[in-house]
């Protein structure tokens, strides 16, 4: 149920089944559920790109349907560069587009598999549907993101 | 290394290419395409789509030509790297089954240099 922006109420105003169910009921149902997008990480990637590329379009990708306002994107995982002295960075997209930066979100320089958790929130996002994903650059060497964790988007605000 | 902490990268424009191949060993095919396509190669991902490799591009005109490197691949060479590493463990093993008192000349100077370049490379 799509949150619907709270109706003012007036003094003497005849209180309405219709009304209430959609300004209260659906409305705590929408903060109670709110719109999500999950995807878990499916398999094990690397990269040896250096220049921001989608790590799995098409199953790396948490989607959802936004009323508009603020989204809260995810991540947790375990990756690593593949020597010392290189970097591996990360960022996140929303449809398509980078919204993170050209350094994005994350990054990691040591050589070996260490965690990655992130939070990101994206500030004014139009309503509608909208796509996560995640893309990652290396400076050298090869990037490998684990066959473990989760992406997720939601919409908090 | 290329770019320090926080400091932007390069974000030129990307032509991506999936090509199908059954077994690859990225760290070789990551050599030959940086040796045959040199500043027009970004990179390679694999991962998601068993048996299928992605490769990135600065120019679409390179598109046929990577193509080409990816089915001419064998996975079975080794990059520079693993053959380094493998020509070490070959050497270590080879140590390993030799008294100290048997050791040569040689096998001592191997294994100072398989000493060196660990500390120094930190290979």
């Amino acid at each position: 149920m799509p949150w619907t922006t709270p109706k003012t109420w007036n003094v003497n105003e005849l209180l309405t089944a219709a009304a209430l169910n959609t300004h209260l009921r659906d409305n705590l149902n929408a903060l109670k559920e709110p719109p999500t997008g999950i995807a878990a990480v499916p398999s094990t990637y690397t990269t040896t790109s250096t220049s921001f590329v989608t790590i799995d379009a098409a199953n790396l990708a948490a989607t959802l349907t936004t009323s508009g306002g603020n989204v809260l994107i995810g991540f947790t995982g375990a990756w690593a560069i593949g020597a010392v002295g290189y970097l591996a960075y990360l960022t996140i997209t929303m449809d398509n587009v980078n919204v993170a930066g050209v350094n994005g979100v994350a990054l990691t320089s040591v050589g070996g598999a260490v965690p990655l958790a992130l939070n990101y929130l994206l500030t004014g996002v139009a309503a509608g549907a909208h796509t996560f994903r995640l893309q990652w650059r290396v400076t050298g060497n090869t990037a490998t993101l684990y066959s473990l964790g989760q992406l997720w988007a939601r919409e908090v605000s | 290394m290329a770019d320090g902490i926080g400091q932007a990268g390069e974000e030129a424009p990307v032509v991506e290419i999936a090509v199908e191949k059954a077994a690859i060993n990225p760290a070789r095919l990551q050599e030959e395409l940086a040796a045959a396509l040199g500043e027009g190669y970004v990179g390679l991902s694999t991962g998601g789509k068993p048996g299928a490799v992605r490769v990135f591009l600065r120019d679409k005109a390179d598109t046929e030509r990577a193509r080409g490197l990816v089915a001419a691949h064998d996975a079975a060479k080794l990059s520079t790297d693993q053959q380094k590493e493998a020509d070490r463990a070959a050497v270590i093993k080879q140590l390993r089954g030799k008294a100290w008192a048997a050791w040569t000349a040689q096998d001592k100077e191997e294994a100072l240099r398989i000493l060196a370049e660990r500390l120094l490379d930190g290979a």
